[in-house]
């Protein structure tokens, strides 16, 4: 009798563990794409994208979603605004057909004006605590407002956008024209004790900025890149933040050098003096922080092997051209106050807590560092 | 020619192993979330925390061996009534009782905010923390032996579910965020040491379910605690090597939780390991505490039959988590007190457990 009890016990608990049985799938709207406004008014606008997952949609429009506009092929498109983010995400969610989910999203984009201002600060932090936001989505910094983005967002190849955002960012991010900026890394380094976060710059390809385009593909920002095509959407470039708050924007050839610093880019192609070059970067860079005196001191060495078909390539003249670019980017970012190369780790060693580091103030040091690039390009063969 | 180990000492092998790993895993992940879910920020410095705590645990561990070494062929029980004396070993008793049944209160908490984050977030407390406590009592009375020898198995679980979260996250980790090696500072670093030092010495209660023939010469537990604080170690450091120290962070256990189930950058896949070990984790501390506090009460009140001790204890327990006692800021606020009033009475009865020796020597 006893042990008919003891089991009836624990097949009752069995029963009322049973804790995921009220989430349908069937009941969610999955968004792929979350776009983030400041409206005129100092609103917070925010839109989503979800697909319908309706099989006759294919063709046309689709309606649905309770506060939805409009809507690209399978897509239903819906915004609304608030004070906040969270009362923003609330009302969206109010008018809606079915409950908002944001753990699918892959991309979370931002519009620049919003970025750049003070909001933004108080905008992560909700990001952050706003329940299961994907934290792996990426970050992205549009031109115009993250609306008008998403509603050109459709899957050029393929079919379905979720699966597209994720590709075509992986590629992006491979060819190093883009840094990796999952939504989380851009919260933690934005609040933490080393350096600073970047995003992915992105724009709508518009037909008339195809005039006076820079002087070679790399130094173009999202937007500016001579394309044709269906596709609309352009990741090219980082933003830069400093203190939690954008501050400046690199191009797309600056964002492969900065992926290089940070060791996430390992080969790259550069087009030098008319020569295709494939550039391989050898190791990691050695990077040596001297504090002793009042003004930082930071030495980097790095090696690259570079790579042509042709035969003429100079590898001085890679090398110099190297050696600008870096102390360019390294000084673009110095007068942004930014160290997206987060150099601050490296610093960070030489004290032995968090309260003496924070009160060296590496931010205000930053900027007037010395910064000793040593480039050495070894030829290698095809 | 194969040697034949005799039936009997195969088995107290096995008892004494499964008791050490239940409380080792036990010890060990409470340890391990005292210091990162309700815990104060200490950046890169969790890992010396957690050593830290082993050493204020390595006199209590001491002790331990000195009343074993005293009463070889006693239970742990009596052995430390002999030295401790009969009033002493009472309070004692009383003593863990309430540290344990509040702590599991504590864990009961943690583990409604695991679920509302993981899968539930408006469901009621009361009915996910009853239901919990209700699983967690019923373990404990259909045996601690079956709970020991599940901690065994989970044992062998337990390196293959962080195997593949270190392997899933090997890219993510940057041996930069663990510098400045201090973290928040030294202070910071012995302040939230000694809570989990306490939380250590609840050992003692794994020391005080075992038989002569367990462990004769008192070396099993603090053997088993070395290991679990090392292990500890290794954990928290590779934790701190997935998020960078923040200066600011949310209030609230949430966010703590957030981060340790998912780090954010994970697939939703890999929450699947995460929750398991977590929950695994989670379930044996639980049951772990329950079942010491309930023996801690029977010691205390003689009297009272062990199922009444077991209800009584999940009982208390749940009337403490459901009443808001264990929320973090009280919980943070109590429980520097758990080490100083477990070590200080099994420090006096090894003290005197190592005089008495003396004295049967000279």
């Amino acid at each position: 009798m006893k042990k008919c009890m003891k089991g009836m016990l624990l097949v009752l608990c069995m029963c009322l563990l049973g804790g995921c049985a009220s989430k349908n799938i069937e009941a969610q709207s999955y968004a792929v794409s979350l776009g983030i406004d400041l409206t005129q008014e100092g609103k917070i606008e925010v839109s989503v994208q979800v697909p319908t997952l309706n099989q006759s949609s294919g063709g046309g429009d689709s309606g649905g979603g309770g506060g939805s506009d409009s809507g690209s092929q399978g897509y239903t498109f819906s915004t609304a605004q608030g004070e906040t983010l969270t009362q923003a995400l609330e009302m969206l969610n109010a008018g809606m057909t079915r409950e908002l989910n944001l753990t699918g999203v892959k991309s979370i984009i931002i519009s620049e004006n919003l970025a750049r201002s003070e909001k933004f600060r108080m905008l992560l932090e909700e990001l952050a605590q706003a329940y299961r936001v994907y934290g792996a989505a990426e970050v992205v910094i549009c031109s115009g407002t993250a609306k008008d983005f998403i509603a050109e967002q459709k899957p050029v190849i393929g079919l379905r956008l979720s699966e597209s955002t994720t590709v075509s960012l992986r590629h992006y991010r491979e060819t190093g024209y883009i840094p990796s900026a999952k939504a989380a890394d851009v919260y933690y380094l934005s609040r933490s004790i080393y350096g600073d976060p970047v995003a992915i710059l992105a724009a709508v390809h518009e037909e008339k900025q195809e005039e006076g385009t820079p002087s070679t593909e790399g130094e173009a920002y999202a937007g500016e890149l001579n394309q044709t095509g269906d596709n609309k959407s352009q990741y090219f470039g980082a933003a830069l933040f400093a203190d939690g708050v954008m501050v400046g924007r690199l191009n797309g050839m600056q964002t492969q050098l900065l992926n290089v610093m940070l060791g996430d880019l390992k080969h790259f192609s550069w087009i030098v003096e008319k020569i295709p070059v494939r550039i391989s970067v050898s190791g990691v860079p050695n990077v040596k922080v001297d504090l002793s005196g009042d003004r930082v001191r930071i030495d980097v060495k790095i090696t690259f092997e570079a790579m042509e078909s042709q035969g003429g390539l100079s590898t001085d003249a890679l090398r110099q051209l190297l050696l600008q670019r870096l102390n360019e980017l390294t000084a673009y970012c110095q007068s942004c106050a930014s160290d997206p190369f987060r150099y601050a780790e490296y610093a960070a060693r030489q004290f032995i807590d968090v309260d003496r580091w924070i009160e060296y103030d590496w931010r205000s040091r930053f900027p007037q560092a010395q910064i000793n690039y040593e480039v050495e390009v070894k030829k290698r063969e095809l | 020619m194969s040697e034949v180990v005799p039936q009997k000492t195969v088995k107290t092998a096995a008892q004494r192993r499964s008791i050490c790993t239940w409380t080792g895993i036990a010890v060990g992940f409470r340890a391990f979330y005292a210091l990162t879910v309700d815990g104060a920020q200490m950046f890169s410095g969790g890992w010396i925390a957690v050593l830290l705590s082993g050493l204020l645990a390595l006199p209590v561990m001491l002790a331990l061996r000195e009343i074993r070494r005293a009463y070889p062929n006693e239970s742990a029980v009596q052995a430390f009534r002999n030295t401790a004396g009969t009033w002493l070993s009472r309070l004692t008793a009383a003593v863990l009782f309430a540290v344990l049944t509040y702590d599991s209160a504590a864990v009961l908490r943690l583990m409604n905010s695991t679920a509302k984050y993981v899968a539930i977030p408006e469901g009621n407390r009361i009915v996910i923390m009853g239901v919990t406590a209700l699983a967690g009592t019923a373990a404990v009375l259909l045996g601690t032996s079956a709970a020991a020898n599940a901690a065994v198995l989970w044992k062998k679980l337990m390196p293959v579910l962080i195997g593949i979260l270190i392997v899933t996250q090997m890219r993510h980790f940057q041996g930069a965020w663990l510098f400045p090696i201090l973290g928040a500072g030294g202070k910071v670093l012995l302040t939230e040491s000694v809570p989990a030092a306490g939380i250590f010495c609840f050992a003692v209660c794994g020391w005080l379910m075992m038989e002569p023939q367990h462990d004769q010469n008192g070396a099993a537990m603090p053997k088993m605690l070395m290991h679990t604080v090392l292990m500890t170690a290794v954990i928290v450091l590779l934790f701190a090597m997935l998020l960078p120290g923040m200066l600011s962070e949310p209030p609230g256990r949430g966010f703590r939780i957030g981060r340790l189930l998912m780090n954010d950058r994970s697939g939703l896949s890999l929450e699947m390991p995460y929750v398991v070990l977590i929950y695994g984790g989670m379930l044996c501390m639980l049951i772990f505490e329950l079942s010491a506090s309930a023996a801690a009460l029977n010691l205390c009140i003689g009297r009272l039959k062990r199922n009444v001790c077991v209800i009584a204890a999940g009982a208390v327990s749940l009337a403490a988590a459901a009443g808001g006692a264990a929320e973090r800021e009280i919980l943070r606020s109590l429980s520097p007190w758990y080490y100083p009033l477990i070590a200080v009475p099994f420090v006096i009865a090894g003290v005197r457990a190592f005089i008495c020796m003396r004295r049967k020597k000279s």
